[in-house]
């Protein structure tokens, strides 16, 4: 009988995207002797090989550069880091004692982590999960699978297009395969307000005169073998569908973009607790899960705007990582942190009153015009607007922190003075 | 006659309206909050420009990696998309490509050139 | 005839019928095909059946029926362990509501005792019901419980008899449609999409197309009709919510809208029933699932958050018409065409009526077969490597390094298993969905799906733009990178 693999090392890095890229160099460079980066597909990088758009690295790197450069520039840095690599190995499970069962195609191996560091990143929602009726043909597909297959596969999904949801991947793939030469007749979107981004709203679909379904579902999928048409409809407030707007459009292919899930498989098995809007763990200001020793990292804990927020929120992660397997964590009394009002979610989901900065980070459910950001009675902020598809980022001194006794909520709510100017 | 451009130099997205005489020319620029605000604006009325991100071809029979993925070093004429996909969809390149090397320059005689935005060994 | 292939017997149809047909004949020294018209076998009804083994509850006037449903569900623990397929006896309740239901589960019960299911028992102690099941509705009276009820995998009982089958001789032929039936002396002629093939006997275990397959030979005897059946899936994370099948007592005292755990840990709800359907529709609709399927299955078990759903299904049934019973005899036009139909409770009857048709039907057309003396029952599945121990796994690895390469995440299913379903004849992604599970959990190939179409390319090689679904037109990914920049048509 062949024997399983044991190792021993200071730090685990699970997953090789943004967020673990960044949380494995940065664990290094903190002084962390062993560093393992565990990434289950042939190359590292996570989704960002296939997301060939610009918009990643301004703010980390200062100048944009598409997705595959953005995973190059990380990768030189890694590659002189002295972090040791696993690829084409997965994690099949986590214990609380910090101990990785993972597997590859030279065996079963058990690793022995200090501390952990979760970077598995989100997946997409699929098909059934929102329940879309009708027949099930082949030419259904995630945006981001579809992503895969003509960035890095070479084949494309099909000819006529129609995508639900209107989240920044589904505008990307819009205009990529619109760019490919397929025709994309619609984007539909159940909320009243376009999912993503303004500029890939613009750059994506207006550019190419991709029209926009707001406030619209899909009430039926026809096609015995592949797609042949889907039928979308106009729904009211309460999503119920308003007889007599269907619409039918000829098409081929239908792509999803209906939200990312961060994946927490594993987290589960770790009995690391998750929060039920997000998720995601529920992690305290230094990053760290339920579970001592356990830290996550990037889109695992919540869905970032951009790339380089995961690697920054991962850096951070593994900051922390390091000073808890030297036992340099600052202690101090816990206190939670809760939302209302338009905040649909805020991180961290509970704050150590030991005199450290706090960075926070929050969503609004709905968009809004000319609000305040409260948080507790310690701060607040005037924004001019707040969108759903923008974090919103609170620097907290420590000092403030120091000063509540109980609870934080955190509110977003009209300005009072409306001729008060915002930041933005 | 008026065109309403969203400002995308920033998040906080200024609808700036340009008002345009019969000519074409530009009367006046309103609703922008810096002058980045302007010049956006402006260019976009009259000849809006971007950066084409796409793929190129590689020549192998490697079939994991039949793709590099490339953008265009400076912004092309909006218009011109789709000839510039076409152009490119011919463009065949052999590995080893280095990450920011030429793969095809003069881009529909713009001036712009092609360029990988990451590297293939072998 | 020049290179035609003869055989004694062709079983036309790869469903679970056929292929219990395939496995029960191939005990015997007689040469045996099946043939399939869709590009995989189990691609029909079986696939959509709700996966339960019958306890017994007998139909009036229908003697194979009956027999089948209580013989079938005895017989099948025993193949199920031969064949390395999925099988539990979880039992089943079946819910009254108020002292009305009470009556007729009582008189329910006295017919499922005669027809031989002996330890059917109704429960009106109701602490005794919520112990059993403590996510039942609070409006729960009584209830009859059947302990030998079984969930199986239809699917996986599927290929595990028709590769026992093939391994004790039987011949497979895929993407055979029969298109004509030939009564020649000397035998049956069968003209199929893949040339012609004699028989001296043809069982005709074409599903839902088997009245199509009788009228080859003017065969109009019996009359199918269809009904769909609108179900869905819930995640994993679910699982444990029942033990046992529970469903609801509807009208006619028989059971209507259930939960019930399935042999891979998630859960199926249910149902929404419709007649009157386009033949083989299997689609879904926003009513049948929004408006009765999640509200009736809620009646059941509360608790169970409509939110979990991760794979809305319909299954296409159909029945004989005009009858509860199996049309299972020799046709009257020409008694060398021996029907097996059985409709939507085949599942659980196909082995008993193979065995019927083997041991009674045959002999008494004055045809003996002798017994093989080294026909092997046992089967052994695909290896699983998220059932497997972890020294299990690492001995797997080490013989073949692909077992190391996890390709489907939600379910863990590595390279190796992918390569092992190819080989044992899946041709689609669906083929390697059912045999491997790839694909079939949380999120629903998502991740997987493309790798598994580029394994499935190398594999059989063909281009990526060749493979599909589920056969047919259902191509994955129809077009190469740059092709349709130069496309007339999109151009236009």
């Amino acid at each position: 009988m062949s024997g399983i693999i044991k190792r021993n090392v200071d730090v685990a890095v699970i997953g090789g995207g943004p967020a673990g890229l960044g949380a494995a160099i940065k664990a290094r460079e903190c002084g962390a002797d062993k560093v393992l980066l565990i990434e289950r597909a042939e190359e590292l990088g996570g989704v960002l090989p296939q997301c060939i758009h610009n918009g990643f690295g301004l703010h980390y790197f200062k100048e944009e550069l598409s997705g595959p450069a953005y995973a190059y520039k990380m990768i030189e840095k890694l590659n002189t880091s002295g972090v040791e690599v696993m690829l084409k190995t997965m994690v099949i499970d986590l214990t609380e004692e910090k101990k990785i069962t993972a597997v590859n195609e030279q065996g079963i191996m058990e690793i022995d982590a200090k501390a952990v560091i979760l970077c598995m990143g989100c997946r997409e929602r699929p098909r059934g999960a929102i329940r879309i009726p009708g027949d099930r043909p082949a030419g259904v597909f995630t945006a981001g699978a579809a992503q895969r297959m003509i960035n890095i596969e070479g084949h494309l999904p099909g000819k006529k297009i129609l995508i639900l949801g209107s989240g920044d991947i589904g505008m990307i793939m819009a205009r990529r395969m619109t760019l490919e030469g397929a025709e994309v007749k619609a984007v539909v979107e159940l909320m009243p307000f376009i999912g993503g981004l303004i500029r890939n709203e613009i750059q994506c679909l207006r550019d190419f005169d991709i029209p926009v379904y707001v406030s619209h579902t899909i009430t039926s999928i026809k096609g015995k073998d592949r797609i042949e048409s889907i039928t979308i409809a106009e729904i009211d407030s309460k999503r119920k569908i308003i007889e007599g707007t269907e619409k039918e459009f000829e098409v081929d292919t239908l792509l999803l973009s209906v939200g990312l899930i961060p994946e927490n498989e594993l987290s589960r098995k770790a009995g690391v607790k998750l929060h039920p809007i997000t998720g995601g763990p529920l992690v305290d200001n230094l990053w760290q899960t339920n579970v001592s020793g356990i830290f996550a990292g990037g889109n695992v804990v919540h869905v970032h705007d951009l790339a380089d927020y995961v690697t920054e929120s991962s850096e951070f992660a593994a900051e922390n990582a390091c000073k808890y397997i030297r036992g340099g964590l600052k202690e101090g009394e816990e206190i939670p942190v809760s939302c209302q009002d338009n905040i649909r979610y805020v991180v961290p989901n509970r704050i150590r009153k030991n005199g450290e900065d706090v960075v926070m980070f929050m969503r609004v459910t709905q968009p809004a015009e000319k609000v305040e950001i409260r948080v507790g009675d310690i701060y607040s902020r005037k924004l001019d607007f707040a969108r759903p598809s923008e974090q919103i980022r609170i620097d907290l001194p420590g000092e403030l922190i120091k000063k509540c006794d109980s609870g934080l909520i955190v509110r977003c709510v009209p300005q009072e003075d409306k001729n008060n100017g915002g930041e933005g | 006659m008026k065109k309403t451009v969203v400002c995308l130099q920033c998040p906080f997205a200024c609808k700036v309206d340009v008002e345009l005489s019969e000519a074409g020319e530009i009367l006046s620029v309103s609703g922008n909050r810096c002058q980045r605000g302007d010049s956006y604006a402006r260019q976009e009325v009259i000849a809006p420009v971007r950066v084409l991100t796409t793929t190129v071809r590689i020549d192998s029979e490697d079939r994991e990696h039949p793709l590099l993925s490339v953008m265009t070093s400076g912004a092309i004429p909006k218009a011109r998309l789709g000839e510039a996909m076409r152009t490119l969809a011919s463009v065949r390149v052999k590995a080893p490509v280095e990450y920011g090397e030429v793969v095809y320059e003069d881009l529909l005689g713009t001036g712009v050139n092609v360029i990988a935005t990451s590297s293939i060994r072998k | 005839m020049l290179g035609m292939n003869k055989f004694d017997v062709i079983i036309v149809g790869g469903g679970a019928a056929g292929a219990a047909a395939a496995r029960e004949l191939s005990k015997y020294e007689c040469s045996v095909a099946l043939l399939e018209k869709e590009i995989e076998v189990s691609m029909g009804v079986t696939k959509g059946t709700h996966a339960i083994v019958h306890c017994g509850i007998p139909e009036p006037d229908a003697p194979l029926y009956n027999r089948g449903q209580v013989r079938g569900n005895l017989m099948l623990e025993q193949i199920c362990r031969d064949l390395d397929v999925p099988f539990k006896r979880i039992g089943k309740l079946l819910v009254g509501f108020n002292e009305k239901d009470t009556g007729v589960l009582e008189s329910t019960l006295l017919g499922a005792r005669r027809n031989g299911v002996y330890n059917a028992e109704l429960i009106t102690d109701r602490d005794r019901i919520r112990e059993m099941e403590p996510e039942l509705t609070e409006s729960t009276v009584s209830a009859l419980y059947t302990p030998t009820t079984g969930i199986v995998s239809p699917w996986a009982l599927c290929y595990g008899l028709i590769e026992n089958a093939q391994n004790n001789g039987v011949s497979v032929i895929t993407d055979a449609e029969v298109l004509s039936i030939d009564k020649q002396e000397e035998g049956l002629i069968l003209s199929t999409t893949q040339g012609e093939y004699q028989a001296s006997l043809v069982i005709n275990a074409a599903g839902a197309f088997s009245e199509k397959l009788a009228g080859l030979i003017e065969d109009t005897s019996f009359r199918l009709v269809g009904s769909r059946h609108q179900r869905i899936i819930m995640d994993k994370n679910c699982n444990g919510i029942v033990k046992h099948l529970v469903r609801g007592l509807g009208p006619g005292g028989w059971g209507t809208d259930f939960v019930c755990p399935t042999v891979y840990g998630d859960v199926l709800v249910g149902v929404c029933t419709e007649g009157n359907i386009p033949w083989n529709d299997c689609a879904t609709t926003r009513e049948g699932l929004e408006d009765t399927v999640i509200p009736n299955y809620l009646k059941l078990i509360p608790g169970l958050a409509p939110a979990n759903s991760i794979k809305p299904f319909s299954g296409f049934l159909y029945e004989v018409e005009g009858t509860a019973n199996y049309v299972v005899r020799p046709s009257a036009v020409d008694s060398r065409m021996i029907h097996m139909v059985l409709g939507g409770s085949g599942l659980t009857s196909s082995v008993a009526m193979a065995e019927y048709i083997a041991e009674e039907v045959i002999p008494a057309l004055g045809i003996k077969f002798e017994k093989k003396k080294d026909f092997d029952p046992i089967r052994k599945d695909i290896p699983h490597f998220s059932d497997l121990s972890n020294e299990e796994r690492a001995a797997l690895i080490e013989k073949d390094p692909l077992y190391g390469h996890v390709i489907c995440r939600c379910e863990t299913v590595t390279e190796g298993e992918i390569v092992e379903a190819i080989r044992r004849g899946a041709r689609t992604r669906d083929g390697v969905k059912f045999r491997t599970h790839a694909g079939l959990g949380r999120c629903q190939g998502g991740f997987c799906g493309p790798r598994v179409i580029e394994i499935l390319a190398r594999e059989l090689g063909i281009p990526a733009e060749q493979v599909t679904r589920k056969g047919k037109g259902s191509l994955e990914v129809p077009y190469a990178i740059k092709e349709l920049l130069f496309d007339p048509e999109v151009q236009a």
